[in-house]
């Protein structure tokens, strides 16, 4: 029987929509900022000078009004403010500046940069972007009460997103599993070789083609030797163990068989590293983040659940989740 | 190929002068070099216009000027002034006065283009905020530019009648990157392999020992300088080696419970 779920005590975070509405009038803004600048630029010959002139000019805007007033006109219009974390102070300039600074670049490149901005703010947890990471921010609704601490921030993730509940657990959210998947090779000294082997091959004079597909099948054969029997054995791989995460088969109680891991690491092998698979790993990635079960195909293909390690308390289960997160494991 | 995007440590100082030289490097490419390293001139099929054609000879005389030519430090003579046993230099549009030797330092200050700059200052932003945490900014600094020296004269030794000019940071950064792999070899990288495609955190001195080896892998009919980068990484690591004895540099290192890959009991 997994542990109950207690709703943490915790306050609103601001609704994407409003996250949005301001980075349009800060947008706006930046536009506005743009069209003296094109004056006195050479744009035609110098764009990349023209293009960091108007990112030092929507820098200063930024900083000067987060760390004066806590938020952006954009902000100030829509009800939100920047606050930093552990305090009831305003932002500091170096704060600010690191906010501005991140914010800026990515909005000065179009296409991908706008895909991080938005991407962030919509998939985050707390809508906190690569901004509010690199400046230890959080953008809340006026009236927040603060300080907003650190050890907090799992409770307002979930009252923003209150977490599934398995009949095995509390269900891994994507952006966890997502990034406990980057710690894979976390103590896996033959995969890495391995990966630093095959990345060397890509430089021999052989076709790219017979390197891509002869690489890929090796890699294959080992991530999927390795996964099946670390995840038969443990029910996790490293990156599982680091996020709190375990795979857990409801057939046997524990984890998988040895065929039902096989199963499973083979359609996510095929899913991953064949380029093909992609398609597969997009239909896992919203399987995973928008059904109740958070089941991916691999999960189906094993038959498994992927679930907060029930052996750890509740509030242990949260606190490892937001750790990855933020970044803070490894 | 492995493209390293950040490391799993967070500096405990404000790494000014990476910030610097980030800045500096921005600074000259945007401003002091001539707009055609911005916008190539229009290549059409029709002859280039007086104003263009103005623009290619200001950039060409750029370069010749302020980046390094092998053939100029052997000789210790300008190419403009023909000096014996140096190849035909690859433009006619030569400076009229040079500092041969000022050129060493200049040439780690200059980019081609806009690609060249961004991906040597992301590498730099990699590699170079730690280093600096760990060594402090004044040996930071001078193993970035002793190291882009080194990686100069290697450029220089592998070539000696070469009189292709060498421009680019990548020597000095490739000197801050051999600093990372002896200040932090337990680090980790999260990277972008090639081959299988994917983004995992891997050992920084997996990472870094993969692209020192790799280097011997480009071919020389590329436009890129493999001896800088394996020149200036071995020189960072040598250089690295004694910084790490200074008192004051001693006293700059971390806990080991910064590098710890596992997750701490509490959480």
């Amino acid at each position: 029987m997994p542990p109950a779920w207690t709703p943490p005590v915790a306050g609103p975070v601001p609704e994407r929509g409003t996250r949005l509405g301001a980075r349009a009038i800060d947008l706006l803004i930046a536009g506005a900022m743009a069209m003296p600048l094109v004056l006195v630029t050479n744009v035609g010959h110098r764009p990349f000078t023209f293009l960091a002139l108007l990112w030092v000019a929507m820098v200063a805007y930024e900083t000067a009004l987060v760390a004066t007033t806590g938020a952006t006109l954009g902000k100030l219009a829509v009800g939100l403010r920047v606050v930093p974390l552990d305090s009831t102070a305003r932002p500091s300039a170096q704060a600010a500046f690191r906010r501005a600074a991140v914010t800026s670049a990515l909005t000065l490149v179009p296409l991908v940069g706008w895909g991080i901005l938005v991407f962030g703010t919509l998939a985050d947890a707390l809508t906190r972007g690569m901004a509010d990471r690199a400046a230890d921010t959080m953008v809340v609704p006026k009236r927040t009460a603060l300080p907003i601490r650190h050890r907090d921030l799992p409770g307002y993730a979930d009252f923003a997103r209150p977490p599934r509940l398995s009949p095995v657990g509390r269900v891994g959210d994507l952006d966890v599993r997502a990034r406990a998947r980057l710690r894979r090779l976390h103590g896996v000294p033959l995969l890495v070789v391995l990966v630093a082997v095959l990345n060397v091959a890509t430089f021999l004079p052989w076709s790219g083609l017979t390197v891509f597909v002869v690489g890929t099948a090796v890699w294959l054969v080992a991530f999927v030797v390795d996964e099946t029997v670390r995840v038969a054995r443990t029910g996790a791989t490293p990156g599982h163990e680091l996020a709190g995460l375990v795979v857990h088969s409801p057939a046997r109680g524990g984890p998988p068989s040895l065929g039902r891991s096989f199963a499973r690491a083979l359609v996510f092998g095929l899913s991953a590293y064949t380029g093909v698979g992609l398609v597969l790993l997009g239909v896992s990635a919203l399987l995973i983040r928008s059904s109740d079960t958070g089941r991916s195909l691999h999960d189906l293909a094993g038959g498994t659940w992927v679930v907060a390690d029930p052996r750890l308390s509740p509030e242990v289960q949260r606190q490892r989740a937001m750790r990855m997160r933020l970044g803070e494991v490894a | 190929m492995a493209l390293p995007f950040r490391d799993n440590l967070e500096p405990r100082r404000v790494p000014w002068v990476t910030f610097a030289l980030i800045v500096v490097n921005c600074v000259v490419f945007l401003l002091l070099q001539p707009s055609a390293f911005q916008t190539a001139p229009d290549d059409g099929e029709g002859p280039l216009d007086r104003a263009e054609y103005e623009r290619v000879v200001d950039a060409e005389t750029f370069v010749m000027r302020w980046a390094l030519v092998p053939c100029e430090i052997r000789t210790g003579t300008p190419v403009a002034d023909a000096p014996e046993g140096c190849d035909e230099a690859p433009t006619r549009h030569l400076p009229e006065r040079k500092s041969v030797y000022l050129a060493l330092l200049s040439s780690m200050f200059l980019h081609g283009s806009i690609d060249h700059l961004a991906g040597n200052l992301f590498f730099l932003w990699v590699f170079g905020r730690n280093v600096e945490d760990r060594l402090g900014p004044l040996v930071h600094l001078a193993i970035y530019l002793l190291g882009g020296l080194a990686a100069s004269l290697t450029s220089v030794f592998t070539d000696l009648h070469s009189a292709v000019p060498h421009l680019g940071a990548s020597g000095a950064i490739a000197a801050t990157m051999g600093a990372y792999l002896l200040c932090y070899p337990r680090a980790r990288i999260l990277t972008q392999v090639a081959l299988p495609i994917q983004f995992v955190y891997l050992p920084a001195a997996v990472v870094l020992v993969l692209y020192f080896v790799t280097q011997f892998f480009i071919g020389s009919d590329s436009n890129v300088a493999w001896e800088a980068h394996a020149g200036g990484m071995v020189a960072g690591f040598l250089l690295a080696i004694p910084a790490l004895r200074l008192p004051w540099v001693r006293r700059l290192a971390r806990p080991d419970s910064d590098f710890a890959a596992t997750a701490p009991t509490s959480f």
